[in-house]
C-alpha cells in the first residue's frame, strides 16, 4: 500500500475516533474512562486466549476449534483447585497445566498424523470440541461456577480520579495481559526454542534437516498454546464465571481477534484484541440498540490489492517470513499450494455420465418415499435433509470444485430466509411488509445471491484456511447484526410463522407437498451443479482450483470466475435457505448463528466433497443424528453421540462417507479379478 | 435329537416372544406417553435440570401410574432457541407419538411451541415454565394450556413493595427477549402508576456475560436496580457489580433470585441479602402443602438444590395438572382428547402454593409472592415471604382494554 493510501486510511479511521473521544470525554468523562478501562481489560483476557490460538495456527497451520473447550477445561479444573487449596495462583498453574497436557495428548495422538491436511484437522477439532464440552457438562453439571478472586484482589479500588472506583481484579487483568504478551514475545524471539519455532514456521523441512526434532517442537508449541487457553480460563472463571457455552464465546472471540489482528502474530493478536475489546465495550456503553460492535473491520481490513497473508494490522518479520515461505512454495509446487486446505480432489466427472440403473432406483425411492414413510419422517427427516442438503451442496460446489471453503453459506441461506420473512407475511406485522409470496421469494433469492457475490468479492483473495476464517467472521458479523437490530430484523425473537403459500388448493407446508417441493428443488440444484461442472465455466473453475497461476497465464480472469462461483453457490444456498425457513416456519438469529455455520461444513465434510451427492448424504446422516442420538444413549448425552460419530468419520476416512464408499468399492472390485491396469486406475481415482 | 445351541436359543427366543405377547394380552390399558421438554443446554441448563426434577416428582407422587395407565415420560432438550424447541417438540409429537406434551422452559420457546400446537389439534400441549405474556394473550392456541402464571403476573405487588422501601427512581437491567419484557411490564405497570420513575432501561443480550459497561452507565441518582436476568447472566452481573464497588439495593426478577442462582458454586455474596423480588415461589413459605412439597423434593432428589427452584415448582404444577386431568377423565384420551381439554379448562388445580384456575385463554390465575433474600444459620440463602397475593390474573387486575403486552419500549415512565 502506497504511503498516500496509508495516510488516507489512517486519517479516515483516526480522525472520527479522535473527534468521538473528545466528545465522549466532555460529555461524561467517567463513563468514557471506565469504558476505556473495561475495553482494555476485556481485551487482555481475549488476548491471552487468542495468543494461544494464533501460536498454534501460525506454526502448524492448525485452526484449533477446540481452543474454547480447553478454556473451559482449564477454568473448571482451576476452580476445583482453588476450592481445594484456597489459592488462586495454584488454580492458575493447574489450569495451565491441565489444558497443556490435554493439548499435548491431542497433538501427539491425533494431529501429528494429519500434517498438511488442514481441513481435516479443523474438522477433528470441531468433533473434539463437541465431545469435550459434553463430557465436561456430564462430569461437572450445568451449574454456574463463579470463582472468587484472591483476597488481595477482591473488591474495588476506591478514590480514583475521574472514575471514583474500579474493580481491583478487573484492573489487574491489564498487567497480567501485558506480562503474558511480553513473556510470549521474549520466548519466541529470544530463546532457542522460540527460534526453532520461528524457523519451523518458515520452513519445516529445513528445520528437520538441521537436526531439530520437529515433532517435539510442534508438541511443545501446541502444549503452550493450549496451556494459554487454560490459563485464560482460570482468569475468566473469576471475571465472567464458568458455564457450558463459554467455550463457544471465547472461541469466537479468539477467531475474530486473530482475523482482525493478523493470523500468526503475537503483536497482531494484541492489537486485534484491543480493537475488539474496545469496540465491544464502547458499543455496549454508548449504543443502546447495536450493543455489540464486533467485527468492525473484518471487511474493511481486506483491501483487494494486498497479498492475502498480509491481512491484519501488523507485519512482523515472523509473518513476513511466512509470506516468503508461501511464495516459495507457490512457485515450486503449484498443485500443493492450491490444496492448502487439502480438499480431497473429487473424482473426475466423466463428460458423458450415462444414466445408470442405480440412479433410477434412487430416484424412484425418493419419489415413492412419502407413500411408505410416516409424515414425521417425510417432513422432519426427508424434507429437512433435502433443504439442508441443498445448502450444503452449495458448499460442496464452492469448496470441493472451486477450492474455496466458505463458512458463510448458511449466512446466505439465512439472508434469503430473512428477506422472505421481511417482504412477505409473518407473525410480526411491524417487520413484515406483506408483499405477495412469490415476490418475497424472488427478492430473497436475488438479494442473497448479491450478498454471496459480495462475500465472494471480500474473500476472493484468500485461500484455504484463511477463507474459512474470513467467511466465518462475515457470518458472525451478520449474526450480530440481526441479533441486535429490531427495526428490520426483530432481534432475538426473529420472525415467526413464515410459511409457504396455499397454491392450487394445496397447502404447501403439509408434509407430503412440502417434501415434493424440497425434492424438486434439491434435484434441480443437484442436476444444475452436475451440469455446470461439465460446462466450460465449471471446467475453468476446477482448473482455477488446481492452479490459478496457470489459468491466469492462459487468459482466464481468475477473480471473476471465483466471484461468479460464489454467486452461483449463493443462489443455490438461497433456494435452500427459503426452503429451510419454510420448513422451520420461522427465522431467528439462532438460524444463522455459529453453530449452524459450522453444521453446514460438518454436513458437507461428513458426506464427502468428492461428488455433489455427498452433500445430501451428509445431510441425511446429520438429521438422523440430530433426531435420534437422544434415543441411543442417555437422553442427556446426545451431543456426545453426535460428536463421537462425527469424529469417527473424520478420523478414519479422508473424505467422509463417500470416501468410505469408494474405498469399499475399490476393495470389492479388485476381488473380482480385474486387470491390473483397470484396478490400479480405479484405486488412483478413488483416493 | 441332540439339542444344539442354535435350537436352544431359537426356542428361548420364541418362548420369550410368546410370553411378551401373552403378557401384553393380560396388560392394563396402554401407557400414556407424555413428552417433557426443558432446556438441558444453553444459558438455562441448570434451570432445565431442576424443571425435569419437578415434573418427575409429580409422576413419582403417583407411583408412575395414573387412572390405571402407566406413565411414560419421553424427554427432549432445547437451548432457549425457538427453532430448536419446535424441532424437539415436533419429534416428540410426530415421531415418538406422545399423547400430551409438557414444555418448554423459556419465554421465546413458548411462543414458538404455541404456534406449532395449532398444527396438532388432537394433542394437548401444556406449558413447562415459559412465562412470556404473548404466549396466551396474543393469538392463543385452543390446545395450549398454561397452569402457571406468566412473567408479568409474577411481578404484581413488587412495584408497591419497591416504593414502600423508598426506591423512587429505579434503573432496569434486563435480558432482551420476550420473558423479561413481560416481567418488566408487570413491575413497571404498578410502579409507574404509583409514581415511581424509571429513567434508564438497559436491555442486554441473553448470554452476554460482560456487564462492566452496563454497570458504568448506572446513574448516580437511582435508588435501586431492577435486575431481570437469569442463569449465568444473573450470577455474573451480581458478581461484577459488587467487584466494581456497586452498593445500590437490587430488586430482583423472578429467576434472578431463584434457588439455582442463590446456589451457584462460589462464595455466597452477602450483597444479595435484602433483595426483594416477585415470584410464583417463596422458599420459606410455611403452608403445610408447600412444606410437604419441599420435603418430597429433598427426599427424592438428594443431589438437587437445598430447596426447589422456581423451575421445579412450575414444572411440577404443570405436570400435576396434566396428571390430575387424566385422573378426572379416567385416562380417556379418545375423540381427539376433547373431553380431556374440557376438563383442564374447567378444573381447579390444587398446587403447593394455592389454587389455580384457568381463564378464557387457558392462562392460569394464581398466586404471587413478594419475597426477600435472607441467610439461614448454615449460611445458605433463601427467599422469605413478605407478601402473598392471590387470584392474580393475566391483565394484572387492569381492564383488558387498558392492558398492553410488555415490549422494549412499553411501559415507559422516565
Amino acid at each position: 500500500m502506497t504511503r498516500f493510501w496509508r495516510w488516507f486510511w489512517a486519517l479516515l479511521i483516526g480522525v472520527p475516533i479522535m473527534a468521538l473521544s473528545a466528545w465522549g470525554l466532555q460529555d461524561n468523562a467517567r463513563l468514557f474512562v471506565i469504558t476505556l478501562l473495561n475495553g482494555l481489560t476485556l481485551a487482555s483476557l481475549y488476548f491471552i486466549v487468542a495468543s494461544g490460538f494464533t501460536l498454534v495456527f501460525g506454526l502448524m497451520r492448525n485452526v484449533n476449534l477446540a481452543h474454547g473447550s480447553l478454556y473451559l477445561l482449564g477454568g473448571y479444573l482451576g476452580f476445583f483447585a482453588a476450592q481445594l487449596t484456597g489459592s488462586w495462583l495454584v488454580a492458575l498453574a493447574v489450569g495451565f497445566a491441565a489444558a497443556a497436557v490435554v493439548g499435548l495428548v491431542m497433538q501427539v495422538s491425533i494431529f501429528r498424523f494429519m500434517l498438511g491436511q488442514d481441513l481435516r484437522q479443523t474438522m477433528v477439532t470441531i468433533g473434539l470440541s463437541i465431545v469435550i464440552a459434553d463430557c465436561l457438562m456430564w462430569a461437572i453439571g450445568a451449574q454456574v461456577h463463579q470463582m472468587s478472586p484472591p483476597a488481595w484482589l477482591d473488591g474495588p479500588i476506591r478514590n480514583l480520579p475521574v472514575i471514583r472506583a474500579y474493580s481491583t481484579y478487573r484492573l489487574s487483568l491489564l498487567p497480567i495481559g501485558i506480562v503474558i504478551g511480553v513473556a510470549l514475545w521474549l520466548f519466541l524471539n529470544r530463546t532457542r526454542v522460540g527460534m526453532m519455532i520461528r524457523a519451523g514456521v518458515d520452513d519445516r523441512g529445513m528445520l528437520a534437516a538441521a537436526g531439530v526434532n520437529v515433532n517435539l517442537v510442534f508438541a511443545t508449541t501446541f502444549a503452550i498454546g493450549a496451556g494459554l487457553a487454560g490459563f485464560g480460563g482460570v482468569i475468566g472463571a473469576v471475571e465472567l464465571s464458568m458455564v457450558p457455552g463459554e467455550d463457544t464465546r471465547l472461541l469466537l472471540a479468539s477467531l475474530v481477534v486473530v482475523i482482525v489482528g493478523g493470523m500468526g502474530s503475537v503483536i497482531g493478536a494484541a492489537i486485534g484484541a484491543a480493537i475488539f475489546g474496545l469496540a465491544e465495550t464502547y458499543g455496549l456503553a454508548y449504543l443502546q440498540r447495536r450493543v455489540h460492535l464486533r467485527d468492525p473491520g473484518a471487511g474493511a481490513r481486506l483491501p483487494p490489492a494486498r497479498h492475502p497473508r498480509e491481512t491484519g494490522v501488523s507485519a512482523a518479520n515472523w509473518r513476513g517470513a511466512m509470506n516468503a515461505q508461501h511464495r516459495a512454495q507457490g512457485a515450486n509446487a503449484p498443485v500443493a499450494s492450491a490444496h492448502a486446505a487439502r480438499v480431497p480432489r473429487p473424482a473426475r466427472l466423466r463428460l458423458q455420465n450415462p444414466l445408470r440403473v442405480r440412479h433410477l432406483l434412487v430416484l424412484a425411492f425418493l419419489i415413492a418415499y412419502p407413500w411408505f414413510a410416516t409424515p414425521f419422517f417425510t417432513y422432519q427427516i426427508g424434507a429437512q435433509s433435502l433443504a439442508l442438503g441443498l445448502i450444503a451442496l452449495s458448499l460442496t460446489f464452492l469448496g470441493g470444485y472451486g477450492g474455496m471453503i466458505s463458512l458463510a453459506q448458511m449466512t446466505v441461506a439465512g439472508i434469503a430466509g430473512y428477506m422472505v420473512a421481511i417482504f412477505g407475511t409473518s407473525a410480526t406485522d411491524g417487520v413484515s411488509l406483506g408483499w405477495p409470496w412469490w415476490l418475497a421469494v424472488l427478492i430473497g433469492i436475488v438479494v442473497a445471491t448479491g450478498a454471496a457475490a459480495f462475500i465472494g468479492w471480500l474473500s476472493v483473495r484468500t485461500e484455504g484456511i484463511y477463507t474459512i476464517m474470513i467467511t466465518l467472521a462475515i457470518g458472525v458479523a451478520f449474526y450480530y447484526l440481526v441479533l441486535q437490530n429490531y427495526a428490520v430484523f426483530n432481534g432475538f425473537q426473529g420472525t415467526q410463522k413464515v410459511f409457504p403459500p396455499t397454491l392450487a388448493g394445496v397447502y404447501w407446508r403439509n408434509a407430503t407437498p412440502f417434501y415434493y417441493l424440497a425434492l424438486f428443488w434439491a434435484l434441480a440444484g443437484y442436476l444444475f451443479v452436475v451440469y455446470l461442472l461439465r460446462s466450460p465455466f465449471g471446467i475453468a473453475l476446477q482448473g482455477i482450483r488446481d492452479n490459478p497461476r496457470r489459468m491466469h497465464a492462459l487468459g482466464f480472469n481468475v477473480t471473476a470466475h471465483r466471484v461468479t462461483a460464489y454467486a452461483v453457490a449463493g443462489a443455490i444456498a438461497a433456494v435452500g435457505g427459503v426452503l429451510f425457513t419454510w420448513y422451520n416456519g420461522l427465522v431467528t438469529p439462532g438460524s444463522v448463528g455459529t453453530s449452524w455455520l459450522i453444521n453446514i461444513l460438518i454436513i458437507a465434510v461428513l458426506g464427502g466433497m468428492r461428488h455433489p451427492v455427498g452433500a445430501f448424504l451428509g445431510a441425511i446422516v446429520f438429521v438422523l443424528l440430530q433426531n435420534f442420538a437422544i434415543d441411543v444413549i442417555d437422553r442427556e448425552r446426545f451431543n456426545l453421540v453426535i460428536g463421537a460419530v462425527f469424529l469417527v468419520i473424520v478420523l478414519f476416512s479422508n473424505d467422509g462417507l463417500l470416501g468410505w464408499w469408494s474405498a469399499l468399492s475399490v476393495r470389492l472390485s479388485t476381488q473380482r479379478g480385474e486387470t491390473r491396469w483397470s484396478s490400479a486406475r480405479r484405486r488412483l481415482y478413488a483416493r | 435329537m441332540e439339542l444344539s445351541k442354535k435350537t436352544v436359543v431359537r426356542t428361548l427366543a420364541v418362548a420369550l416372544i410368546v410370553a411378551a405377547f401373552g403378557a401384553g394380552a393380560f396388560a392394563q390399558a396402554p401407557p400414556v406417553k407424555i413428552g417433557l421438554l426443558a432446556t438441558l443446554e444453553g444459558p438455562f441448563a441448570a434451570g432445565g435440570q431442576d424443571g425435569i426434577r419437578g415434573a418427575e416428582l409429580a409422576v413419582r407422587q403417583r407411583n408412575g401410574v395414573v387412572a390405571g395407565r402407566k406413565i411414560e415420560i419421553v424427554k427432549a432438550s432445547s437451548d432457549a432457541k425457538p427453532d430448536v424447541a419446535v424441532n424437539a417438540t415436533r419429534k416428540l409429537v410426530e415421531q415418538d407419538k406422545v399423547d400430551i406434551m409438557v414444555g418448554p422452559l423459556s419465554g421465546s420457546e413458548g411462543i414458538a411451541v404455541k404456534e406449532y400446537s395449532k398444527t396438532q389439534p388432537n394433542i394437548t400441549f401444556i406449558n413447562g415454565s415459559s412465562g412470556a405474556q404473548a404466549t396466551t394473550l396474543v393469538n392463543p392456541s385452543p390446545n395450549f394450556f398454561r397452569f402457571n402464571t406468566d412473567g408479568g403476573q409474577w411481578m404484581v405487588g413488587l412495584g408497591k413493595a419497591a416504593l414502600d422501601k423508598g426506591y423512587k427512581k429505579v434503573m432496569v437491567i434486563a435480558e432482551d427477549y420476550a420473558f423479561p419484557y413481560s416481567q418488566v411490564q408487570g413491575f413497571m405497570t404498578e410502579y409507574c402508576k404509583l409514581g415511581g420513575k424509571v429513567p434508564v432501561k438497559a436491555w442486554v443480550p441473553l448470554g452476554g456475560k460482560d456487564y462492566a459497561s452496563v454497570i458504568a452507565r448506572i446513574p448516580k441518582d437511582v435508588d435501586a436496580l431492577a435486575v431481570v436476568l437469569g442463569g449465568a447472566d444473573a450470577v455474573n452481573f451480581l458478581n461484577q457489580y459488587e467487584q466494581a464497588g456497586g452498593d445500590k439495593p437490587i430488586i430482583g426478577g423472578s429467576i434472578t433470585v431463584s434457588q439455582d442462582i442463590l446456589n451457584y458454586k462460589g462464595k455466597r455474596r452477602d450483597s444479595l441479602v435484602g433483595t426483594i423480588a416477585g415470584a410464583p415461589i417463596a422458599d420459606a413459605y410455611d403452608a403445610p402443602e408447600f412444606k410437604a412439597f419441599v420435603a418430597d423434593y429433598k427426599k427424592n432428589f438428594p443431589d438437587g438444590y437445598p430447596s426447589p427452584s422456581l423451575f421445579a415448582l412450575v414444572y411440577y404444577i404443570n405436570m400435576k395438572a396434566t396428571l390430575d386431568g387424566l385422573d378426572i377423565v379416567k385416562g380417556d384420551l379418545s375423540d381427539g382428547q376433547k373431553k380431556y381439554r374440557d376438563t383442564l379448562s374447567k378444573m381447579t388445580l390444587k398446587t403447593p402454593v394455592g389454587d389455580v384456575k384457568l381463564d378464557a385463554n387457558r392462562q392460569a390465575i394464581g398466586t404471587t409472592f413478594i419475597t426477600e433474600v435472607v441467610k439461614d444459620a448454615q449460611g445458605n440463602l433463601y427467599n422469605k415471604v413478605l407478601r402473598k397475593i392471590d387470584n392474580v390474573n393475566q391483565t394484572l387486575g387492569l381492564p383488558p382494554a387498558e392492558f398492553k403486552v410488555g415490549s422494549r419500549d412499553e411501559p415507559n415512565c422516565p
